[in-house]
């Protein structure tokens, strides 16, 4: 009988998806699929879209996964990494160009399942993390909540939020500042998630 | 204080827009051009990533359509070999191994340019097979030219993974790009090259980079190719970019 690969830790999985082995990579889907999702959701405000994201973050951390050093991160910080950069193109793409309404076939996603694994499996730590991070962002003033959150969830520039909002670059620079140096504190120094 | 401490201040007050992402392009490169020399700032970096990598879990739970899962499987049936396992390219330093794993890349290299020449002109057949023969020799010149040599090009650490070489012929004027373990561009991206000149960039191609990871460029650049500093490939809105305003992915110097 093989290794249960469910007991295996991510950097002894990522080294299993490097050999080629997509079971690995079906366990860190089980672990992580919800987180990335439930993100990827969230940039980009359209489920549809988020599933492109949640697949092709997956995909890369197929293909890429030789060049993840556990040295440098985690396994879902990574993967996190790349389901942002892919969520925050899709919404500068969308910003070029209209909306698509096309090759969706609606009765399939209208009888759309849960993947009640990913559920399950999901791992302790990121509702703990949830818990954390809610936390600590309710420790800020509204307003710098709002500018970190305009930054990293809709990829705005601090120029582009001042205009948003129709105040003064200085503030929002100081806002953004003394935001994260309140997250930073809070939080305190951070085991890798 | 010093003109030094002031730089550095002003650059620290950037670091938690920099993590953010909030920052414009040419703050950016400021930021970036500081931490190559500023372990203090590097340090403050790495802690406010820590920060930024909890940012995710903020977003509401949601459970995932079992279809995700489904059609992420095809895909990797579709395309079931992870860059780890395929064999790598030798190391660009690696003068003459380089060289001679490269040697048959060239022909395709050459032959894929002559190719993509031929379709913007006349479709004329006698002219596929004089190109094929020229670019053998082409690639006979190339690798056998006394002149030329092998420069690294380097990753910035946007893409870790990638490497890479470029062989420069000034006999001919001409130089071959070739990478390994760089990702795809983001949909709607194109990595175009630039030769670098003092501030001056000049656009002189796109990198096709395929799934596999891997591209090769022939490059023609209008001037002496002593004339240029380096090369470098950013990741842009368009192949027809007139100035790099993109993440800076890979550089290579070419003067000495």
């Amino acid at each position: 009988m093989g290794t249960d690969l469910r007991q295996l830790p991510d950097d002894e999985l990522v080294q299993r998806m490097r050999e080629g082995q997509v079971e690995a990579l079906e366990v860190l889907y089980d672990r992580y699929a919800r987180v990335v999702f439930s993100f990827a959701v969230r940039i980009v405000g359209d489920g549809l879209l988020a599933e492109e994201v949640l697949q092709e973050a997956f995909m890369r951390s197929w293909q890429q996964a030789g060049r993840f050093e556990i040295a440098r991160g985690s396994f879902p910080n990574w993967l996190l990494s790349i389901t942002h950069n892919l969520a925050i193109d899709e919404i500068r793409k969308r910003q070029r160009r209209p909306q698509r309404a096309d090759l969706v076939d609606i009765a399939d996603v209208l009888r759309s399942e849960v993947d009640t694994t990913a559920d399950v499996e999901e791992t302790a730590e990121a509702s703990e993390l949830r818990e954390r991070i809610r936390a600590a962002m309710a420790t800020l003033p509204p307003a710098q909540q709002r500018v970190i959150e305009l930054a990293y969830f809709e990829g705005l520039t601090q120029r582009e939020i001042a205009a948003l909002l129709n105040e003064p670059l200085g503030t929002i620079k100081t806002r953004m500042r003394l935001g994260m140096r309140k997250l930073k504190e809070v939080l305190g120094p951070q085991e890798e998630p | 204080m010093s003109e030094h401490e002031d730089h550095h201040d002003a650059i620290a007050e950037l670091i938690p827009a920099y993590v953010l992402g909030a920052l414009e392009p040419d703050e950016i490169e400021a930021v970036e051009l500081h931490l190559l020399e500023c372990p203090r700032c590097r340090a403050e970096v790495d802690e406010q990533r820590q920060v930024t990598a909890l940012l995710p879990y903020l977003a509401e739970p949601r459970s995932v359509p079992v279809r995700a899962r489904r059609e992420l499987l095809a895909r990797i049936d579709a395309a079931p070999v992870p860059i780890a396992t395929r064999r790598r390219l030798p190391g660009p330093l690696a003068r003459l191994g380089w060289v001679a794993a490269v040697a048959a890349v060239l022909v395709a290299a050459v032959l894929g340019i002559n190719s993509l020449r031929m379709q913007e002109q006349v479709k004329q057949k006698d002219m596929e097979l004089t190109a094929a023969q020229e670019s053998q020799r082409a690639v006979a010149r190339f690798v056998g030219s006394p002149r030329g040599f092998v420069t690294a090009l380097e990753s910035t650490g946007v893409a870790p993974g990638a490497e890479g070489g470029v062989i420069l012929d000034p006999t001919r004027n001409a130089a071959l790009l070739m990478v390994d373990g760089l990702p795809k561009p983001s949909p709607g991206q194109a990595y175009v090259v630039w030769m670098v000149r003092g501030s001056q960039h000049f656009n002189v191609g796109v990198l096709p980079v395929g799934n596999d990871g891997r591209a090769t460029l022939y490059i023609s650049p209008p001037d002496a190719l002593a004339s240029y500093d380096g090369i470098v490939v950013t990741e842009e809105s368009g192949p027809l970019a007139a100035n790099p305003r993109g993440v800076r992915m890979m550089t290579a110097r070419v003067g000495q």
